[in-house]
Parts: C-alpha cells; sequence; structure tokens
C-alpha cells in the first residue's frame, strides 16, 4: 500500500506545483509588462603603436564593445525600480576572460532620490572625455586603484556600489557612495567595501542643451581607498584620499559649431612613506596630481551631427618623489557620422613618461586608432517619462 | 440585521417617506456633472461688427483619471478647449495666441472660411509660431455642428487635447430646426477622443528640444527651410537631396509598434469613471452633439431605448433616423435625439469595447449613462428591501455585501473591477 501511497503523493506534490506556478502565472498576466531598454556599442579599431622605436599592431581590437539590457517598472508609490545587465569586450591580455560583466545592478529612483546598489561605473572619475575608448586617458581621468594589480582597466572603472543620491535641486545632485575595487592585486573578491565618498555635482540635463548654457557641468568629489592588510606594502591599514573637481563649458553653444571645453583634476593625496615609485602600487599610493583638459567642436547639419575633431591633453606630476616623475599625454580625434549613430574615426595619441615612471612605461609611445562606433539604444514597451525630459523639468514633474 | 444595514435602511426610509420625490442626490449629481462640459467661450468683444474670441494654446498637466495624469497641450487650460458658439451669419474674429514652445494652427473643420483662413500650415498660412498672435476672421456658417483643431503636427497635438467643439446656431430671430421637430431645452456636447499618452510625451519632448534649436536658428537669421522639410516644389526637393538632405521617411521609420496606439479613451476630455453623464427627465428630450475629434472610430450604444439621429457633419436630416447604436467615424459629428420615455439609468457606450478600457483594463474608456434625474428614490437605491430578504433568505447574503460597503448608497455606482 505504501507505493500507491507515494504514488498519490508525488501526484498531489505535482498537482500543486502546477497550480502554484499557474496561479503565479494568473495573477501577472495583468500586470505591466516593465519598460526594456536595449543598448550595444561596438568599437572596433586596427592599431598601430611605436614606443621606443619599436612597432606593435593589432587589426582587430574591438575592446570596451559592450551590451546593456535594462528593465523598469513603475512601484505602486512614486518610486521607480531599474535593473540592469551588461557585458562588455575587455582588453587582451587582460586577465577578466572573454566578457566582462561591468553592469549589474538595481536602482530604485524617485524625483529627488536614487538609490543603487550592484556592480556599475565607479566615481573614479568625474567627467567623460570626447576618447575613442573611455580608457584611453585612464591614468590622467581616473584615480588609480590601489587594489589593482594594473593588468586591466576594469578595476579602475567598474566595481560594486552602494550609492545615495539626493537631488538638491533639478540640476544639483549630492552623491554618498561606497565601492569595492576589485583587489586583482591579491587576487580577492568581495561583496564588502573598501572606498567611500561623495560626490557633488551641478549639471545641466542633455535634455536642456539647446536652453544654450555655458556651464554644462561643475562636480566635485572626495574619495578615500581604504587599504586593508597589504603583504606588499607591509601596511595595516590605511586611508587614501582623493580630490576631484570636473568643469565643463560649452564655449560656444550653437545648434550648428558647436565648442566645447571639459577639464578635470585629480588631486591623490597618497601615503608619505611613498617616495619612489617601483611597483604599480606605488604609482597609486603616490602623491599626486592627474590632469585633463579637452576642446571638441561638432559640426552639426540639419539637427544630426556631421563630424567632430577634438584634442585633448593631460598632465600626471609626482610631487612627492625623490626623482622629478611624471607623465603627459596628447590626445586628437576625428569622427565623422556616416549613418544614423554610426561613426568612422582615427584617432591619435602621445604619451611620454619620465622619472620613475618609466619603470613600467617607454618614454614616449604613439599610438593611430582607426575604428568604427557603432552605438544603439532603443526602449520597448515605454511607459513612463524620466526625470530629465523637458516635460519634467520644465512643465512640472509627473510622478 | 446588523447595525449599520439598520443605518443604513433607516435613513433611506425616512427620506423616501418624508421627501419621496426629492432628487437631492441627483441635484449634487447634476452640479457635479456640470464640470465635465467644456466651459462657453465669452466673446471678448462684439461692438466692433464682430464676435470676437481669445483663444490661446499652452502646455499643461491633464488628468485623464485619477492617478493617470499627463502633460498635453490646452486651448485656454481646457480639454477639449472651450465650446464656442454663435449664430449663422455672423462675423467671427478669433485672436489665436500661442504660448508654447511649438508650432501650431487652428482648422475650423465643417465651416465655410475663406481658404486662407483655413489652418493649414503651409497650404493656406505660414504655422503660428511660439509666441505668436493669430487672427482667424470668418463668416460663421453653415448651421450645426463642427469642430476645431489644430492642424500642425495633427497626429501629435488632435490626440494631445487641441480640439474643441464649435457649435453655429440658427440666425438671431430663427428658429433651431431641430427643435423645431424635437422640442427639447437641454442639451450636451460629447467630444470624443483617444490618445496614446507614451506617444505623446515621448513626441512632445521630441517638438520641444528640437524647437529649442529652430528658435535660436530663427531669431539669428540662419534657419534653413529643410529643418522643417519644407521645400517649393519637387525640383527644389531633388536639388537639396543632391546636396546631402535626407528626407525623414528615408533616415526614419515608425513601425506598427511605434505608431500611436490609443491606450485612453475620453470623453471631453476624460475616461470612466471621470465620464460626462447625460441627465434625463421623463417625457423631455434631450439634444445630445457627438463629436469624434480623435483617430479612433466609435460604435455607441445606448441601452433601453432608441435615438434619433437628426443632423450629420452639422447638417440636419430631412429625415431623422431611428437608431440605438451609430458609428461616429474621426472627424465626424452626428447630433442625436434622446427621448426620455424609459426611466433608469442606462449605459451608453462604444461597443467596440476595446474602447471602454483604461490602459486597456475594462471597464474605462468612454463608458457613460444616461440617467434619469427623476427615478423614484427607492428605485435608485443600490439594493432596495434586501435587507428585509436577508431576515428571511441567508442565500441573499452573497447578493447583499454590497449592503455591507460603506457609501454605496444609490445608483450609479462607480466599478472598477473586471
Amino acid at each position: 500500500m505504501k507505493a500507491p501511497l507515494r504514488y498519490m503523493e508525488n501526484y498531489t506534490r505535482l498537482i500543486f506545483a502546477i497550480a502554484l506556478v499557474c496561479s503565479v502565472d494568473s495573477s501577472t498576466a495583468q500586470e505591466f509588462l516593465p519598460e526594456l531598454r536595449l543598448g550595444a556599442m561596438g568599437v572596433v579599431s586596427g592599431n598601430i603603436g611605436l614606443a621606443d622605436k619599436k612597432t606593435a599592431s593589432a587589426v582587430s581590437d574591438f575592446s570596451d564593445s559592450s551590451v546593456l539590457l535594462g528593465a523598469r517598472q513603475q512601484l505602486f508609490g512614486s518610486y521607480r525600480a531599474q535593473f540592469v545587465v551588461g557585458f562588455q569586450f575587455p582588453d587582451a591580455e587582460s586577465q577578466l576572460g572573454q566578457v566582462f560583466y561591468h553592469h549589474l545592478f538595481v536602482k530604485l529612483s524617485n524625483q529627488r532620490n536614487v538609490f543603487q546598489i550592484g556592480r556599475s561605473r565607479l566615481d573614479s572619475n568625474l567627467m567623460e572625455f570626447p576618447t575613442l575608448r573611455d580608457d584611453d586617458a585612464l591614468s590622467y581621468t581616473d584615480a588609480q586603484s590601489p587594489f589593482s594589480d594594473g593588468q586591466n582597466s576594469e578595476d579602475t572603472q567598474f566595481g560594486n556600489l552602494v550609492q545615495f543620491g539626493r537631488y538638491l535641486t533639478k540640476r544639483i545632485r549630492l552623491d554618498l557612495h561606497g565601492e569595492y575595487y576589485s583587489e586583482t592585486r591579491r587576487r580577492e573578491e568581495s561583496f564588502e567595501l573598501n572606498t567611500a565618498g561623495l560626490t557633488i555635482g551641478y549639471r545641466v540635463p542633455e535634455s536642456q542643451r539647446w536652453n544654450r548654457h555655458r556651464l554644462d557641468q561643475l562636480v566635485f568629489g572626495l574619495e578615500g581607498f581604504f587599504s586593508k592588510d597589504d603583504p606588499d606594502a607591509s601596511l595595516v591599514r590605511e586611508v587614501l584620499p582623493n580630490a576631484k573637481l570636473g568643469v565643463a563649458i560649452n564655449l560656444r553653444p550653437d545648434p550648428v559649431h558647436f565648442w566645447r571645453l571639459v577639464h578635470q583634476t585629480i588631486i591623490s593625496f597618497g601615503a608619505d612613506d611613498v617616495q619612489e615609485i617601483n611597483t604599480y602600487l606605488d604609482a597609486t599610493r603616490a602623491r599626486s596630481l592627474a590632469s585633463f583638459t579637452s576642446i571638441e567642436y561638432v559640426r552639426r547639419r540639419l539637427e544630426r551631427p556631421d563630424y567632430r575633431i577634438s584634442v585633448g591633453g593631460g598632465v600626471r606630476i609626482f610631487t612627492n618623489l625623490d626623482k622629478n616623475s611624471g607623465q603627459f599625454i596628447m590626445v586628437g580625434n576625428f569622427f565623422r557620422r556616416i549613418g544614423a549613430k554610426f561613426d568612422v574615426g582615427v584617432q591619435g595619441i602621445f604619451e611620454h613618461s619620465y622619472g620613475d615612471m618609466s619603470f613600467r612605461l617607454p618614454s614616449n609611445s604613439f599610438r593611430i586608432n582607426i575604428g568604427f562606433i557603432y552605438a544603439i539604444e532603443h526602449v520597448f514597451n515605454n511607459q513612463f517619462d524620466d526625470r530629465d525630459s523637458i516635460l519634467n523639468l520644465e512643465h512640472g514633474y509627473i510622478n | 440585521m446588523h447595525r449599520r444595514q439598520f443605518l443604513a435602511t433607516g435613513a433611506a426610509a425616512s427620506i423616501g417617506g418624508v421627501l419621496p420625490n426629492f432628487n437631492f442626490i441627483e441635484e449634487r449629481s447634476t452640479k457635479d456633472n456640470a464640470r465635465h462640459f467644456s466651459p462657453i467661450l465669452e466673446p471678448i468683444d462684439a461692438s466692433s461688427g464682430f464676435k470676437e474670441f481669445h483663444l490661446f494654446v499652452d502646455l499643461v498637466q491633464h488628468e485623464i483619471v485619477p492617478g493617470v495624469s499627463i502633460h498635453t497641450l490646452a486651448f485656454n487650460g481646457t480639454i477639449p478647449g472651450p465650446e464656442i458658439r454663435v449664430n449663422e451669419g455672423d462675423r467671427v474674429r478669433v485672436h489665436f495666441e500661442n504660448r508654447t514652445g511649438l508650432n501650431h494652427t487652428i482648422h475650423w473643420h465643417g465651416l465655410h472660411v475663406p481658404w486662407r483662413m483655413d489652418g493649414v500650415p503651409y497650404m493656406t498660412q505660414l504655422p503660428v509660431m511660439p509666441d505668436q498672435t493669430f487672427v482667424y476672421e470668418f463668416d460663421a456658417r453653415p448651421y450645426g455642428t463642427h469642430i476645431y483643431h489644430c492642424h500642425w503636427g495633427t497626429m501629435l497635438h488632435m490626440q494631445a487635447g487641441m480640439y474643441g467643439a464649435i457649435i453655429v446656431d440658427p440666425a438671431e430671430g430663427q428658429t433651431d430646426p431641430i427643435q423645431n421637430v424635437f422640442p427639447y431645452e437641454r442639451e450636451y456636447t460629447l467630444v470624443y477622443s483617444s490618445h496614446d499618452t507614451n506617444f505623446i510625451r515621448n513626441e512632445l519632448n521630441i517638438m520641444l528640444e528640437r524647437m529649442k534649436e529652430r528658435r535660436f536658428l530663427m531669431q539669428n537669421g540662419r534657419f534653413e527651410k529643410e529643418r522643417f522639410g519644407l521645400f517649393a516644389d519637387i525640383d527644389d526637393l531633388k536639388s537639396a537631396m543632391a546636396k546631402g538632405y535626407h528626407p525623414p521617411y528615408t533616415t526614419r521609420r515608425r513601425t506598427s509598434a511605434d505608431l500611436p496606439d490609443p491606450n485612453f479613451f475620453t470623453i471631453n476630455g476624460k475616461s470612466y469613471p471621470e465620464t460626462p453623464r447625460l441627465m434625463i427627465r421623463e417625457g423631455e428630450n434631450i439634444r445630445v452633439r457627438l463629436i469624434n475629434a480623435g483617430a479612433s472610430a466609435h460604435s455607441l450604444h445606448l441601452h433601453g431605448t432608441d435615438f434619433w439621429v437628426v443632423a450629420d457633419d452639422g447638417y440636419p436630416l430631412p429625415n431623422p433616423r431611428r437608431m440605438n447604436t451609430i458609428l461616429l467615424a474621426p472627424g465626424k459629428t452626428h447630433d442625436i435625439i434622446i427621448p426620455g420615455d424609459n426611466p433608469g439609468i442606462w449605459a451608453f457606450h462604444d461597443h467596440d469595447t476595446r474602447r471602454a478600457t483604461n490602459n486597456g483594463v475594462y471597464p474605462g474608456g468612454t463608458l457613460t449613462a444616461l440617467v434619469y434625474e427623476d427615478l423614484p428614490y427607492m428605485d435608485r437605491m443600490a439594493m432596495p428591501g434586501m435587507a428585509e430578504m436577508q431576515e428571511h433568505d441567508p442565500a441573499a447574503q452573497m447578493e447583499n455585501a454590497s449592503m455591507e460597503m460603506d457609501g454605496l448608497t444609490h445608483l450609479p455606482f462607480i466599478s472598477l473591477d473586471q
């Protein structure tokens, strides 16, 4: 008799399971399909490099190409929830594998508040610069992570994040954030925090660019890396703070001939004991000033970009070393739009390192990239407006 | 009997006994109902030989139903715009002021205006640009129920609220031809429309951003006509294309999913349960002016009685037709006479029930009702006599559940559950 009973028991469980699934399905059938957002960017280039009279080339470099998928919906109150997952193709020899999940976060936001938890772009920088790839001038545009082994740029750009943002006005936002920068140097991963900071910034929303403000962005940030037990440096806990200031000015906010200047300075206060650079860790812990400035010209024709020319330059100076050390960079590029969101362009970069910085870098290097950029973004099932839309900003916010 | 039931029944009984035919609930409803009809636009001046009106358009927030507000365009702050009433033969002057950052015109749909006053941009006039005022002048003719609406970016601007009724009454001293046949005292104007609120929002954002750029270039004398896709002729278009101009249909595409797919259907700018009701008394006729200012057809069906179709596009029909369902196509107007011959509360709704939804959820949309104000009070009670029935029939408890719900004392309820 036990076998039939067991059969009945299993059968009942099966029915219960089916009923549960059906009830869940039927209860959700009438609810909203979330708003889905798909974004993708293909960056493909051929590179030619010349470093200290040695040449190197890459026929097909598709690093930094990425895909983002997001879902968003209105909650029962004023808040909206968003989930984003994304991956990108890291640099060759990055030791990050074929793909790297650079975004995976949940965000809750309403008109004033933003809560975000997960992996995302970190606050190692404040401004975006017009370079082919985001990491083309990373040493000058981002605070360098002391937790990284220097093998890849993703350690500095992406990590786990807990952030609370508050819009003090429509354009001024205060962020408090704690981060976990990947500790690739120690081969450890964790969901704890090793960095904390705050950022306050004035930013004109993209939708209001033709209000033609001169001052587009003014942002200030403070951040501290909390280095724990560190066998390489024989240290037990230290705080490596840095301060950042970024500004973007629309030199000529003209719809046809658009000129823009972007500048950022990062002061890394560093550790007093670092007076020479022998390792990558030393470079991240040394007292330094990194600055980058770009000027871009965008020619727009009948309300779409036609071409863009930009030049930029940066310096990184170490101020507490025994030897005068540092590096500087010059970047110039030209991109032509040949189709909807499809650009072709060329970029040249010259970089010079001196003093202790030549321990791991060539004194002079020159690189040319010839590439294509194809960026797409589409929103499916759109069902509510963004905080920064013209309607919400200029005609009263609607939840 | 529970105490609440006792109190409800007792109150009803005493009111019913002392004031057997006093319709205080309906008086309240009638007053409340009045706000669902567009205000009549008062002339600003009649001494100049013209009936002069001031119309402006602005960008406002509008609540379609409780819980759903949108940014939209509105004439004089209301959706629909105020009702314009003139007499046939009147000389009419309308000062139209554009208070938005977008271009607009006004088309007088159904009126025989001079062609330069017809409101079709680049065909009969230049668009009325931001902060500009344009003066329309015409003689009011022909008699009947007509529409006015924006004719710039019509796919967006009409469903975004830029429409209203213009009624041409008989010339001064003349009687109404329909009233002569069907005597009536009260009339109602119902302006139907359909709205894709997502399309409205996205397009308004795009247009507003684009117009800021264009206005700057206009002010600096650097505006190129290609930005409006404006050409003298085909050769001019081809010449521009040879110089690198891409017509919008070659660089953009709207799939069926991108075209407006209405998710809200309104009467006088509101969806059920905020739709206006038609109040009537036994023995009276009411005239209802049906206007479709939207892009969806409505198959309107009245329960409980028939109505007479007395006018089509404003023209009185020599042989009125008796019907209970009428197809109101986009751009059409029909006048109907509803006789008060069957007291009750009767649904008046779109029989294509997809248009009786809010965001696709039934009930909603253009659902409304013909309500007899003089319905005996006890007939209007939610469940008359149910409390007494419950005493003797426990099976009535299920039906009696509504008696347990606070506030449900008289019909019609607002019901939002499917």
